[in-house]
């Protein structure tokens, strides 16, 4: 059971970002993806739900191809595996229980998923009325109403004060413990220690560091292939 | 999420408000009308009977420059509240997207006709002949025929880089035959319907909004590919 990416190649005009990136992401366990700015995390994560077509490679869930499906079969993709961009994803002119209940769904389920976030009191907020990492837990709510496989989560605690991003490491880690999986692109190194079981390094648009957790001792310095 | 309509009226009430939070934008589409028909009327001259005649024609020519604008923003306002991507992701299907846009777009249109139908009847000098609740409904067909083709193009030329010149170019020889139809079922109901020729004109503005509302209900998925 992975997510696996074979020879990814994608450039935007010209500029080659993904150059032949292979890796198989675990749907167990968290892997946080790390790499320098503009090297291309965001672009793996938005492949992998087809928002965006590669050059060339292959992108598979389970082993059946996802690069190449239409666009109504993405949708079942997505649902497997939501894919959390960093910026707000929350209609705000709706609370956040209305939010969490948008894919559909009753309402012990959206009063379960606000619970597995800790956010149980605060489901008639509105996004406005509550942080950022309030409104980041209850767009990972929204996602566990579809019953996901596997999460991708773009940067979930960059912008966030300690406290904030405490809360949502810890929301990862207790649903890591209910057995449910995810790929972090984070550009905190110390939580990745503490965190993830594994680091995956994207560099120079191929795949750098990918091992345990706890040996990552920082990003590939930039001279090195 | 739960029903094709219910992803619809969710798209098309995202749409609405980010609308109507956009509210000088809205302002500024009537008043690029008016001044439209204005300019018409200026350019006839003073011929009252030339006027009333052709008042039907320049009224949908004002509609549709203003549908231009209008249709082209309907993807460029995907920055707040959910983008495009956002809606993807929830995941709402894509042909939820294309029904929602294009009730939105529809709406946006009847409600500019509506607004330009005094002024056409003070610049022209028209009247409504065969009753309102018939020119109402001519409207709402219109602009339902209009809002169709005009999503499904704004999707596409929205990743052209000259997209606001690619719009017109793309819909206007499309719109041929709905411009035709409607432009002469609002004549009629400004002058009588002598040889009863409502009817038929109808029907083909009917038949070709049900045909490119079924298209991109059927297409949208694919036009929204690689986004
Ligand atoms: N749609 C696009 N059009 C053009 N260029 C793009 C597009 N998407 C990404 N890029 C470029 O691809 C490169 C990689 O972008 P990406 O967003 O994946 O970086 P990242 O690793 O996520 O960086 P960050 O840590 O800053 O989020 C950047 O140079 C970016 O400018
Ligand atoms: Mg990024």
């Amino acid at each position: 059971m992975s997510l696996t990416f074979h020879e990814v190649k994608k450039s935007f005009d010209g500029v080659p970002v993904l150059q032949g990136f292979s890796a198989e992401v675990p749907l167990q366990g968290l892997t946080f993806v790390v790499g320098r700015s503009g090297s291309g995390k965001s672009v793996l994560c938005r492949a992998a739900v087809g928002l965006l077509r590669l050059d060339a490679g292959e992108i598979a869930l389970d082993g059946g191809r996802v690069d190449t499906l239409p666009e109504r079969a993405l949708q079942r993709t997505r649902e497997q595996v939501p894919y959390l961009v960093q910026s707000p994803a929350l209609l705000d002119w709706l609370t956040l229980a209305q939010n969490v209940a948008l894919p559909g769904g009753t309402a012990a389920e959206v009063e379960k998923n606000l619970a597995r976030v800790g956010l149980s009191a605060l489901g008639d907020k509105r996004p406005a009325e509550v942080g950022p990492g309030v409104r980041k837990r209850a767009a990972i709510a929204r996602a566990l109403m579809l019953r996901p496989r596997f999460l991708l989560l773009d940067e979930p605690t960059t912008g966030l004060d300690r406290e904030a991003a405490a809360q949502v490491n810890a929301t990862l880690a207790e649903l890591r413990a209910q057995g449910l999986g995810a790929l972090v692109v984070s550009h905190d190194f110390a939580a990745a220690q503490t965190f993830a079981d594994t680091v995956l390094e994207v560099h120079r648009g191929k795949k750098g560091y990918h091992g345990p957790a706890k040996a990552f001792r920082g990003l590939t310095p930039l001279g090195v292939e | 999420m739960s029903g094709l309509l219910g992803q619809s009226l969710l798209v098309l009430r995202k749409d609405l408000l980010i609308e109507w939070r956009t509210r000088a934008r809205l302002n500024a589409l009537i008043f690029f009308a008016i001044a439209t028909l204005l300019l018409f009327s200026f350019a006839l001259g003073p011929d009252t009977v030339m006027m009333r005649k052709h008042a039907a024609g320049y009224l949908w020519l004002g509609l549709l420059f203003s549908s231009m604008l209008s249709l082209g923003e309907s993807f460029r306002i995907e920055s707040e509240n959910l983008a495009m991507d956002g809606l993807k992701l929830i995941p709402v299907d894509p042909r939820a997207i294309f029904l929602g846009k294009t009730m939105g777009n529809t709406l946006l249109l009847w409600l500019l006709s509506l607004v330009l139908l005094p002024v056409t009847i003070a610049l022209f000098d028209v009247t409504v002949t065969l009753g309102w609740p018939t020119l109402v409904g001519i409207f709402l067909v219109g602009s339902m025929a209009i809002s169709a083709p005009g999503t499904v193009y704004a999707a596409i030329a929205s990743h052209a880089r000259a997209r606001d010149v690619l719009l017109p170019l793309l819909l206007f020889p499309i719109l041929i035959p709905a411009l035709l139809a409607v432009v002469k079922a609002t004549h009629l109901v400004f002058e009588g319907d002598l040889m009863d020729q409502l009817k038929s004109w109808m029907r083909l503005l009917g038949c070709f909004a049900i045909i490119y509302w079924t298209l991109g209900f059927l297409l949208f998925p694919k036009v929204l590919e690689d986004d």
